[in-house]
């Protein structure tokens, strides 16, 4: 094996022993800390149990769990903007979490708009479960984990020349360079996918959505906290947004948080 | 009483009612007409009556001044009174003028007893326009029988209605004071005011009847009258155009003194005079108002068709509310005008607001030939959802029709600020999925997930320069690997580079071998293996297939291979020897020796030249 390849392996193992480091190192208090919320659920003490989920997030944690149990403590406070939020997140997490599914249609029923989505075209209904399974990252894996197999199946196709087994090899090596560029292209489509897919939930109590980027524009509808849209452009403050049901128009970017 | 009506019949009888009881039949034939003042386009009818006779050849009139529009009907009666009787026929015409002045109706002729009679001549004064009543009404009637008649053509002139408007043209929608006043010179009596009418095309606001309608004394054309208003209206135009007051229609009674025809000799002589009730119909004239359109120019987007003067306040009671408490937005228009085309100003609410129909109190009153006050809209609106709302500023614009421009007036903005829970039920929303909401709403959330304890977020892995060099390090893994492989099949596919390399090596491990022969003195054994070692160096080294190394081509070889003649012949002596040495028998011991030597001298020498 070249030079190379060994400082890459060695790069990559470090890489891993550093954020499992990390990990190690920060599990303690983030465990601690976690478990505080827990407790303060529990308990019914829904403010300060929001309070101490909220502190880890900021601090850059992040699993479906602690976004699910972050919306729980919204939901209890009846601010079910801030829920339907962060179940949004937990679904972006795990989009198919069966509770946060379940805890976000309770939120959703909970809110003044009432919004029929469109229904979505089967192909890219399919595609978006598909890409949705797993993240950017899973599929990146993936993909090197297959091109890695293809090179033993390769090396084994170069080195070792029993007949029946060698043509094995060849076949397996091609098998793998396919399924590794199926999953190249896996990743950087859910990355385009999360890209043009941005989400954000009204957070105020009502806005106006205007006909364009500016205060004196028409008013075209009223939209609620709680109101899932999804953000097409951004001009300034303003940003264009679409809602399921596929009105568009343009509001202050301060009306929303992004999932 | 169907005295005007029905006058064809009814003049025959009353002449014969007032016939004087003589018993001898006095032949008369004279003319009347029931109007003896008349406008252009009025019809008249003209009877020509000859009476105590029958008569013969009725010659008509040549009517050069008018236009036959009907008849001649003809009619005729008998009575017997005091035994006496009487009979009379009549010829009625209508006519209508054609131009205006004194006309002439000339007189009828007609054969009675073979001697030719005339009746009187008719004067008619023919106006234009309207007939405003001139101060007599004595002329026209002339001759004898015409004076005995009762003409309504009298009241017509005494007796009238006039309809007074402000103005001869307005805009649609501006207001036109109408008063229709009765004007009469005789005594009157019984007078029936006029149930309140409609008006085609205009929208009408009544004035309130006075109830005790006040007689007034007027002089108009010279002449005296007592008057009083019979209707006051005010009248809205609907559309543009020739808007024609219909002509409203009274009745009363009116007191007159008839010339009555005398019965004797006495009555004759001084005349009698008979006082009258008359009942008489009295119709205003049409009227007509020029409407005009409104001008295009600057017209607001949002007008409706209000004309006149008006101005708007719009208030709301409360800022601030909760959901479901109910907050009133009044919006009253004050000023004058046709009140009646306004359409209840509707404010924009946005879709949470909940507005009912609105409470209009109207506050109108009559002012200077229009109608003048204010109207009132309150809305009740309801809150069903918290937030914010923005009520748009309500609009409404008018023409004024003294300036004869539009203008527009508009109410400030309201802001609401709603708080509270959201009041309006989920079902209510959407219809699909309602069961599913209200059944969501009866559940609670699933409860929290304690065990897996979040991750620190990691940096993008994709796309950063590690994913790129792992993802591409296989494939220059695999180039690395494909070279290494080559290089290592090449070594082995080289099979003349082995041979050439191997060749002397064969040879010498094939020259061992003899000298072990040699030792045992197998002689045979010996130059068999010297051969084989020699074959097998030059067949090696040269490339020359066992069955081809005959010494002729191990010599052409070894000339390509620029080996010197000298060699050559070592070679084949050489390999003479050997073949020599298997066939004979014996050559003493230092033969073997020898030839040991010279295979191994000949070996090295061909590597020496080989190698160059």
């Amino acid at each position: 094996m070249s030079q190379l390849s060994y400082r890459c392996i060695l790069q990559f193992s470090l890489s891993l022993l550093f954020s499992a480091g990390l990990y190690f190192h920060a599990n303690a208090g983030l465990k601690e800390q976690f478990d505080k919320g827990n407790e303060l659920y529990r308990k019914g003490n829904y403010k300060e149990a929001a309070a101490a989920y909220e502190s880890l997030s900021k601090e850059g944690y992040h699993s479906s769990d602690l976004y699910l149990n972050l919306g729980n403590a919204y939901y209890k406070q009846k601010n079910f903007a801030a829920a339907i939020l962060n179940f949004e997140k937990a679904l972006k997490e795990n989009p198919s979490d069966e509770d946060v599914k379940f805890n976000l249609a309770l939120a959703n029923a909970r809110i003044t708009d009432k919004i029929e989505a469109m229904p979505e075209i089967f192909f890219s209904k399919a595609l978006r479960k598909v890409l949705q399974l797993l993240s950017v990252n899973a599929w990146a894996t993936l993909s090197i984990l297959f091109i890695w197999l293809a090179l033993i199946a390769a090396v084994v196709f170069l080195f070792f020349s029993r007949d029946t087994f060698r043509r094995m090899t060849l076949f397996a090596a091609m098998i793998c360079v396919l399924f590794s560029i199926g999953f190249f292209v896996m990743s950087h489509m859910r990355m385009n996918f999360d890209e043009n897919n941005r989400s954000g939930i009204i957070m105020i109590t009502s806005v106006y959505v205007k006909s364009a980027p500016e205060e004196g524009s028409n008013s075209l509808f009223l939209l609620h906290e709680g109101t899932k849209v999804q953000v097409l452009d951004n001009v300034g403050t303003w940003s264009k947004i679409r809602l399921a049901d596929g009105k568009t128009g343009w509001l202050e970017g301060k009306a929303y948080s992004e999932i | 009483m169907k005295f005007l009506s029905n006058y064809l019949k009814t003049t025959a009888l009353a002449f014969l009612l007032c016939l004087p009881a003589i018993l001898f039949a006095q032949v008369k034939f004279y003319a009347t007409i029931n109007a003896n003042r008349a406008s252009m386009g009025t019809t008249l009818q003209v009877n020509f009556v000859v009476e105590n006779a029958g008569g013969r050849s009725f010659t008509p009139p040549a009517f050069k001044d008018f236009d036959v529009v009907g008849g001649p009907s003809t009619s005729q009666s008998f009575q017997y009174i005091n035994g006496s009787m009487s009979q009379s026929r009549s010829w009625s015409y209508y006519i209508q003028p054609k131009r205006e002045g004194l006309l002439t109706v000339e007189a009828a002729k007609i054969e009675v007893d073979g001697s030719m009679m005339a009746t009187n001549e008719l004067k008619i004064q023919v106006s234009g326009g309207s007939n405003p009543p001139a101060a007599s009404n004595q002329s026209g009637q002339s001759g004898a029988s015409a004076q005995s008649k009762v003409s309504p053509a009298d009241t017509r002139d005494d007796v009238f209605m006039r309809v007074i408007t402000n103005k001869t043209q307005a805009y649609v929608g501006e207001p036109v004071a109408v008063t229709f006043r009765l004007y009469t010179a005789k005594a009157i009596f019984d007078v029936q005011f006029p149930k309140a009418a409609s008006f085609n095309g205009f929208w009408k606001y009544d004035l309130p009847q006075p109830q005790n309608p006040q007689w007034e004394n007027e002089v108009l054309n010279g002449k005296r009258y007592k008057a009083v208003n019979v209707q006051q209206v005010i009248l809205f135009p609907q559309k543009e155009g020739n808007g024609d007051i219909t002509p409203i229609e009274m009745e009363a009674v009116v007191q007159e003194y008839v010339n009555r025809p005398p019965r004797d000799i006495f009555e004759e002589m001084f005349g009698v005079q008979e006082v009258r009730n008359v009942p008489v119909k009295i119709q205003s004239k049409k009227t007509t108002i020029n409407v005009l359109t409104l001008p295009a120019a600057g017209r607001p987007d949002n007008y409706k068709g209000l004309v006149g003067k008006f101005t708007m306040e719009a208030s709301i009671d409360k800022q601030e509310g909760k959901t479901d408490d109910p907050i009133t937005l009044k919006i009253k228009v004050s000023g004058s005008g046709n009140f009646e085309a306004m359409e209840n100003p509707a404010p924009e609410l946005p879709a949470d607001l909940e507005a009912y129909d609105p409470n209009i109190k109207e506050n109108l009153s009559p002012s200077n030939s229009t109608v003048s006050g204010s109207k009132s809209f309150e809305y009740l609106i309801i809150p069903r959802a918290p937030g914010e709302y923005k009520i748009p500023p309500i609009q409404l614009s008018f023409f004024n029709p003294e300036t004869k421009q539009y203008q527009s007036l508009s109410s400030k903005e309201f802001v609401l600020k709603i708080t509270g829970e959201s009041s309006r039920p989920a079902s209510a929303q959407n219809t699909g999925s309602g069961k599913e909401s209200v059944k969501l709403l009866k559940e609670d959330i699933r409860f929290i997930r304690m065990k897996n304890v979040p991750e620190a977020r990691s940096e993008a892995f994709a796309g950063s320069t590690l994913y790129y060099s792992l993802l591409g390090s296989p494939f220059l893994l695999f180039l690395i690997l494909l070279f290494v492989k080559k290089q290592v099949d090449d070594r082995q596919l080289d099979v003349t580079g082995m041979r050439k390399r191997t060749a002397s090596k064969v040879a010498i491990k094939r020259l061992a071998g003899a000298k072990v022969f040699m030792e045992k003195r197998d002689r045979t054994a010996f130059f068999q293996e010297v051969n084989r070692a020699l074959h097998a160096y030059l067949g090696n080294r040269l490339l020359i297939d066992t069955a081809d190394l005959s010494f002729d081509h191990i010599k052409e070889k070894l000339v390509e291979h620029q080996a010197t003649e000298e060699t050559c012949k070592r070679v084949y002596l050489l390999m003479e020897q050997c073949n020599i040495a298997l066939f004979s028998p014996s050559s003493g011991e230092g033969e073997m020796n020898n030839s040991y030597q010279e295979a191994l001298a000949v070996i090295t020498e061909l590597e020496n030249t080989l190698k160059k």
